[in-house]
């Protein structure tokens, strides 16, 4: 019987101790597909049938998809009777004073210049060779604003001076406090005069050393009790850090590799010369690193212009899942190697997570066994007692028999 | 006066209406340096998570030996221990080893000559010479 064998198949995969640990999630949902207990002729969709329909399409599909283009002309009609401003693209202007063009809605049926794409050949691929050299027929000049792609390997000190060419930094712990210091006290700086934080990707006037100003600065939480101000000793600085970065992004005097490579390494200060109160050097984040960073404005000023000086880039769900300073940091700053299988993260997680499990960094002697059923105390009492050596076996007359 | 039959007593199986897994222990010993140790380090690392949750039942202790071969030493509830050398092995041996330590009775092996005996007592009864058919010579 089908049904029988079936269920005793599964009872016996369900009995037998898995070899393999890991099925991958197409492997899993296709064996949860092609399992079946019932006989394929109690099916409710003869076998063809449901193979027909899965290739050409069943009338549910063909009604999904009749709605979905009634709602996209309803969609059309009500811009049309709102504004009829359908060849103008609308403008919606943002929290921060931010202006967003909201791309136009092109109905198929109505437009008759509208033709289907077939094939994706002619289609528009933003980012393409043929992308970029129509908008330089336009006119328009693209100025990349990262580092250039080139070797790594090497560290910060020994690769600053002549690094234009390379695709990411490596700093170390100390380095990396200080340089997000030098970024966050720049987007603070410009947030309380109003200006956008992304503005801290434009580039520097030349000669400006805003380092010097940001690196004396202190990030404090703010007295109202929401999110944070910085404080300088002089408020001059404050001025000076705000007048280096251009307002409008000047067209002639793009952000070049040297300037990059100069505002990096003057940030860091090559980690040798520096006398900082903010920096430990540490894997922990420093204290003053715990402010939130939800805002996305801020957030997103902040990973460019570490993409920017740096050349690292953060992976999505690392910048989506940050939500302080600090998380950001531990995605960025130096892992160190375990030393040993006890340091290693899955021992220490495995030490949390599970509770009948002891994980130990050194040797468990006979003694520890004893310490832990509580009978030790007792026999270092004896041992006293007869004058005999505490520990150790190396003594005369430890193997002497007892008569 | 008439013979009343020994009443019986179900006994304890284990495994019949609860199951008690006799293995109570498993220490993990294994080297930072040494290359025998290799397969044993990977799976404390990527198996022992699941076999810990697993077999809740089972205390687990992981500690180093330095200059040894890795060992996984099995404590049962009827006292005795069993010790397997995990030297060299792959991860997925070290598993294969893990559970023989995890299902394993504790007792001493040995051959079984008699594959086949049964805790219960016969159906016939102990033989007795005055009952059933009188004999007559």
């Amino acid at each position: 019987m089908r049904t029988s064998r079936a269920a005793e198949q599964a009872l016996r995969v369900a009995i037998l101790p898995q070899p393999q640990h890991y099925v991958c999630r197409a492997c899993r949902a296709q064996a949860a597909r092609q399992f079946h207990t019932s006989n394929r002729i109690h099916a409710e969709l003869p076998f063809f049938k449901h193979l027909q329909q899965q290739l050409f399409g069943s009338k549910e599909t063909e009604q999904a998809e009749k709605s979905r283009e009634e709602k996209r002309e309803r969609q059309y009609e009500e811009l049309k009777q709102r504004g009829g401003i359908l060849h103008e693209p609308e403008v919606k202007v943002g929290k921060n004073g931010q202006q967003y063009e909201i791309a136009a809605l092109v109905a198929p049926s109505q437009t008759s210049s509208y033709v289907q794409a077939q094939t994706w050949d002619d289609l528009e691929r933003i980012g393409s060779e043929k992308w970029v050299k129509a908008r330089a027929d336009r006119g328009e000049q693209y100025v990349g604003w990262v580092m250039l792609a080139s070797t790594s390997g090497a560290t910060m000190t020994d690769a600053l001076p002549d690094s234009c060419r390379r695709s990411v930094v490596e700093l170390s712990n100390k380095q990396w406090q200080l340089l997000l210091h030098h970024i966050v006290v720049e987007i603070l700086v410009l947030q309380k005069a109003g200006r956008l934080p992304g503005e801290v990707c434009y580039p520097r006037k030349p000669y400006s050393n805003s380092w010097q100003h940001t690196r004396n600065a202190d990030i404090k939480p703010s007295a109202t009790g929401n999110g944070v101000s910085v404080s300088f000793a002089h408020a001059a600085a404050e001025k000076s850090i705000l007048q280096a970065i251009f307002t409008p992004i000047p067209l002639a005097a793009p952000e070049d590799q040297q300037s990059l490579v100069v505002e990096v390494r003057a940030a860091v200060g090559d980690g040798r010369d520096l006398v900082a109160k903010n920096v430990s050097g540490s894997n922990i984040a420093p204290p003053w690193m715990d402010f939130s960073i939800k805002d996305p404005s801020v957030k997103m000023a902040l990973v460019k212009r570490i993409i920017q000086l740096t050349g690292k880039r953060l992976p999505d769900p690392a910048i989506s899942l940050s939500t302080t300073l600090a998380d950001l940091y531990d995605h960025v700053h130096m892992k160190e190697k375990p030393k040993t299988l006890a340091e290693a993260p899955q021992m220490q997680r495995i030490q949390l997570n599970a509770p009948n499990v002891q994980v130990f960094s050194s040797r468990r002697t006979p003694i520890h066994k004893e310490m832990d059923i509580g009978r030790w105390k007792i026999i270092e009492e004896e041992l006293v007692r007869r004058d005999l050596p505490v520990t150790g076996s190396r003594w005369p007359g430890a193997k002497a028999k007892w008569l | 006066m008439p013979l009343q039959a020994l009443r019986t007593v179900a006994k304890s199986q284990n495994g019949v209406g609860a199951f008690i897994l006799q293995c109570k222990r498993l220490d993990f010993h294994y080297c930072d340096w040494a290359g025998s140790s290799r397969g044993m380090n990977a799976f404390l690392k990527h198996h022992l998570p699941l076999f810990a949750a697993q077999n809740p039942s089972i205390e687990i202790s992981v500690s180093p030996r330095r200059g040894h071969h890795p060992v996984i030493r099995g404590q049962y509830i009827n006292g005795r221990e069993k010790a397997i050398c995990v030297r060299n092995m792959e991860a997925t041996e070290v598993a294969q080893k893990v559970e023989l330590l995890k299902t394993a009775s504790g007792e001493k092996l040995k051959r079984e000559r008699k594959p086949v005996r049964s805790f219960n007592e016969s159906v016939r009864g102990v033989w007795s010479p005055f009952h059933g058919q009188q004999y007559k010579i």
